[in-house]
């Protein structure tokens, strides 16, 4: 089912790459599984633990911090594991790896208007 | 038995009592067994500051309460809520009384036709009837003219709505037509037998040694109220005038006659008042201080000193004594006041239990409060209690407007002056952060190995509880009510604050 889910997600934002069927069989499902924990921690983290214990990490900026950090960590995720499949580096990887960084950068905002609700301190964040 | 209880300031010092009540009663202590307090400021100097400036106070306190106190009432009516504000301080106007012809809603008793000379205002058609003629009224009033270099001892041609002078003898001809005014016989018919009354005066001045035995003769006189309990303040003495006249100055009063005028005015007192009232309170102090010469109006805007906020003590004192206390009718029980040791500074440490308990306690918490509101707030507006409760309103409301000024100008301007006065009162460190707020119990930072464990009352502290109590406060008080929430968040980082430093500071510290 995720599978499905995330091969059509990432085809339809960085398109198909029929040649190295990899990508398809194994990569979208990995990529997309690691991709969502990760943000789902960093979320619980920045609104639930950082967010209920004290107001340290907590701003407008604090936030923004976390998006590129959650960027740039799905950004290296999507690549290192699909260079670690294929075994070579593509024209392609760079984009996906981009499309992967921009999903979860979407998914960490939807989660960020769920969570911030159930914070203490980031209620207000990003607004 | 819940009461209403209407306190009576009359003149200058009466007002400025009155102001000291109002920010006690602000900073939350707390009245017993209380619905109303009806403060009635009677000052025929339309223009006195000192008048204005509590009326200002008075009307502010009035509409913070409004908008934010929230009543927790038992079944018989009576409010548990405790904390700023907490007492419900009104207008006369706010009382529902059956047969009275409505009123202004104001603080203030006005009075009508005193924008003349008093000549004119005993004989307003110049027509001396009966035995009273121009000779008579020489020999008892000065009738320097108005264009005379010795005018400042005028009486006759002195004008009224400038106040009295220091003229008790010009007061109480006044005030005999006190009992016409329109307000004051709306107060008349909204007193109840079980009410309370409490006046303040000075013994010193013109308006208030006058007004007060004239009022407590027009209450007495009335069948209704001839049991009320009755409670009074009489300020003596506590600061001089400059004895230089200024130039352009009319020179008319003198401090030099104080202490003549308060003898005259004590033994009128001990031959003609004695048993009148219930409680009478005496308040004195060694005058040091001078104060720069002005003869009301305006310019009259003396500084805030410890004895009124005493005398303030005193109504506080008075309203939440049980009525067995107060004794028989008949009988007037005499109340002094003293500090732990005399000193030029006085601060939490000089006083007693009750007034640390009933009144420095609260003052100290209101003024946590005003540091906080005044000096953190504005540096936390990225918080979520500042973007939920403060920030599309705080310079636009009307709510939060009144209540900046209450804290900069009236409560903040108040502890200025008292500080700056002589004797001083500085319970406080306006400027210092609030590790040091408290004079004589600075909160100290706890360090180990260089490594700070515990910064006591620091901008951090103060983020966090605020944080925490409006997350758990949004969660009783609706989004329809902010400034309740607000104000219930004020008072809770005043008690968090309050814990930390654990008690206010006593003398063996």
């Amino acid at each position: 089912m995720l599978l499905t889910i995330f091969s059509g997600l990432y085809e339809l934002i960085s398109g198909a790459n029929p040649d190295v069927p990899n990508y398809i069989d194994d990569v979208y499902d990995t990529v997309g599984q690691i991709t969502l924990i990760m943000v789902f921690v960093l979320i619980l983290i920045f609104f639930l633990a950082l967010g209920r214990w004290k107001p340290i990490f907590h701003k407008l900026g604090h936030w923004l911090i976390t998006l590129i950090l959650t960027m740039g960590l799905s950004f290296i995720i999507a690549f290192v594991t699909a260079k670690d499949d294929i075994g070579e580096i593509d024209s392609y990887m760079y984009r996906f790896s981009l499309m992967n960084a921009i999903f979860a950068a979407v998914v960490f905002i939807l989660l960020s208007l769920v969570f911030k609700p159930m914070s203490v301190f980031s209620k207000r964040t990003p607004f | 038995m819940i009461r209403n209880t209407f306190i009576f300031g009359i003149g200058g010092t009466g007002a400025r009592v009155v102001r000291a009540l109002t920010m006690l009663l602000a900073a939350g202590s707390k009245l017993e067994d209380t619905d109303k307090v009806i403060p009635i400021i009677i000052d025929v100097d339309a223009k006195n500051a000192d008048t204005t400036r509590t009326l200002k106070a008075l009307e502010a306190y009035k509409l913070i309460r409004k908008t934010a106190y929230a009543a927790q009432r038992t079944a018989d009516g009576s409010d548990l809520s405790a904390g700023f504000f907490n007492t419900n301080l009104n207008t006369l106007s706010s009382l529902q009384t059956e047969g009275a012809e409505k009123i202004e809603d104001s603080f203030q008793l006005k009075f009508d036709n005193l924008e003349t000379s008093f000549i004119k205002y005993i004989d307003p058609k110049e027509e001396l009837v009966n035995d009273v003629t121009m000779d008579m009224l020489r020999a008892l009033y000065d009738d320097t003219p108005s264009d005379h270099a010795r005018y400042e001892n005028t009486e006759l041609n002195l004008r009224l709505d400038e106040g009295f002078k220091g003229n008790p003898n010009i007061g109480c001809v006044v005030f005999n037509g006190l009992s016409s005014l329109k307000e004051y016989q709306f107060v008349a018919k909204s007193i109840n037998p079980h009410d309370r009354i409490f006046i303040v005066s000075s013994i010193f001045g013109g308006t208030g040694s006058s007004g007060f035995p004239q009022l407590i003769k027009l209450i007495k006189g009335d069948d209704r109220l001839r049991d009320i309990k009755i409670g009074a303040l009489t300020v003596m003495p506590y600061y001089k005038i400059e004895a230089k006249k200024k130039a352009g100055g009319d020179g008319k009063i003198s401090s030099e006659s104080f202490d003549s005028k308060t003898e005259a005015a004590l033994s009128y007192y001990a031959r003609h008042m004695a048993g009148q009232l219930n409680a009478l309170y005496h308040i004195w102090d060694t005058p040091t201080k001078q104060y720069e010469y002005n003869a009301g109006g305006d310019k009259q805007l003396d500084p805030a000193h410890l004895v009124e906020m005493i005398g303030a003590t005193a109504i506080i004192d008075f309203i939440n004594k049980p009525n067995e206390a107060l004794g028989v009718n008949g009988v007037t029980k005499y109340f002094d006041y003293g500090i732990i040791q005399d000193s030029a500074s006085v601060d939490f440490r000089h006083f007693y239990n009750w007034s640390g308990k009933t009144v420095m306690k609260p003052l100290a918490l209101f003024a946590y409060a005003m540091k906080i509101y005044l000096d953190y707030i504005p540096q936390l507006q990225g918080e979520v209690f500042y973007k939920d409760l403060l920030k599309d309103h705080i310079h636009s409301d009307l709510f939060y407007q009144t209540l900046s000024a209450f804290f900069n100008s009236h409560f903040k301007g108040w502890l200025k002056e008292m500080a700056s006065n002589e004797r001083k009162f500085e319970p406080l460190q306006l400027e210092e952060e609030l590790n040091g707020f408290i004079t004589g119990k600075p909160i100290s930072i706890k360090k180990i190995l260089g490594i700070v464990r515990d910064s006591g009352l620091s901008e951090s502290f103060i983020t966090e509880k605020m944080g925490r109590m409006e997350d758990e406060l949004r969660k009783t008080i609706p989004d329809t009510e902010k400034e309740k929430r607000f104000l219930q968040l004020l008072n809770q980082i005043a008690a968090e604050c309050y814990k930390v430093l654990g008690a206010l500071p006593t003398m063996t510290e």
